[in-house]
C-alpha cells in the first residue's frame, strides 16, 4: 500500500470492520453498523497525515506506530461505528460496550496494526483508562504516537 | 531599518545553509519493512476473542457497584 492511498485504507478499516462487528455481535448480542462514507474520509484524512508524516522525516515507509496512532485520532474523532439500540435500556455491561463501540474499534484496529495482543499487554485496569480517556479526554495523536511506540519495542 | 534589513539578511543565509537545512529533519528509525494491511486484519481476527474479553474485564470496572 502507498502512502497516499485512500481506497486501501478505507479497504483496510472495512476488512478490520468485518471482523469486529462479528465478534462484536458474538460477545454482546448486538450487531455494529458502519458508516461507509466516513470510513472514506477516515482515508482521505490518513493519507494527509501520512504524507505529511513521510515527507517530513523523508520516509518511504511510515512506522506502524504513526499509522496506528493517526487512524486511533481519526476514528475517534469521525466516530464511523455504530450500535442501534437504546444504551438507556440495556443492562448495564451492554449499554457500556455499546457506548463504546468507536473507541473499542480503534482499539482493535490499532491491536491489528501494532500486532499486539491488547489481553496480554494491558491489565483491566489500565484499559479500563485507556477507554475512559479516549472517550472523554482528548489525547493527541503525539501522544498515541509515544504510546504505540513503547508498545511495540 | 539598517538593523532589520542586517537581520533578514543573516535570516536568510543561516536558512539557505544545506547543514542548517538538515537540521529541521528529523530522521525516524524505522524497521518495520512494508506494511500489509491483509497480515494485520488476520493478526487482530486471530486476537478477537482475547480482545473482548479483555474489553469486558475492563467494563466490569466501571460497572462495579463501590462499596
Amino acid at each position: 500500500m502507498s502512502v497516499g492511498d485512500a481506497a486501501a485504507i478505507y479497504q483496510e478499516l472495512d476488512g478490520f470492520f468485518d471482523h469486529f462487528s462479528d465478534e462484536f455481535a458474538s460477545a454482546v448480542g448486538l450487531k455494529p453498523i458502519a458508516d461507509h462514507s466516513a470510513f472514506w474520509n477516515i482515508g482521505q484524512s490518513q493519507v494527509y497525515d501520512l504524507n505529511r508524516y513521510a515527507h517530513f522525516h523523508e520516509l518511504q515507509i511510515p512506522d506502524r506506530a504513526r499509522r496506528a496512532a493517526y487512524l486511533v485520532k481519526w476514528i475517534q474523532r469521525l466516530r464511523p461505528v455504530r450500535v442501534e439500540a437504546d444504551i438507556t435500556a440495556l443492562p448495564e455491561e451492554r449499554g457500556k460496550f455499546a457506548l463504546l463501540v468507536n473507541e473499542q474499534f480503534a482499539l482493535y484496529v490499532a491491536s491489528g496494526i501494532l500486532r499486539i495482543d491488547l489481553e496480554q499487554a494491558f491489565s483491566a485496569k489500565m484499559l479500563n483508562m485507556i477507554l475512559y480517556t479516549m472517550r472523554y479526554r482528548s489525547p493527541s495523536e503525539d501522544s498515541f504516537l509515544l504510546f504505540f511506540v513503547y508498545l511495540s519495542e | 531599518m539598517a538593523n532589520a534589513r542586517d537581520t533578514a539578511k543573516r535570516i536568510e543565509a543561516l536558512s539557505s545553509t544545506p547543514a542548517l537545512q538538515k537540521v529541521s529533519r528529523w530522521r525516524i528509525p524505522n524497521s518495520d519493512g512494508e506494511y500489509k494491511a491483509a497480515e494485520s486484519i488476520e493478526f487482530a481476527k486471530a486476537n478477537s476473542t482475547g480482545f473482548f474479553r479483555a474489553v469486558r474485564s475492563a467494563l466490569q470496572l466501571i460497572t462495579a457497584k463501590k462499596d
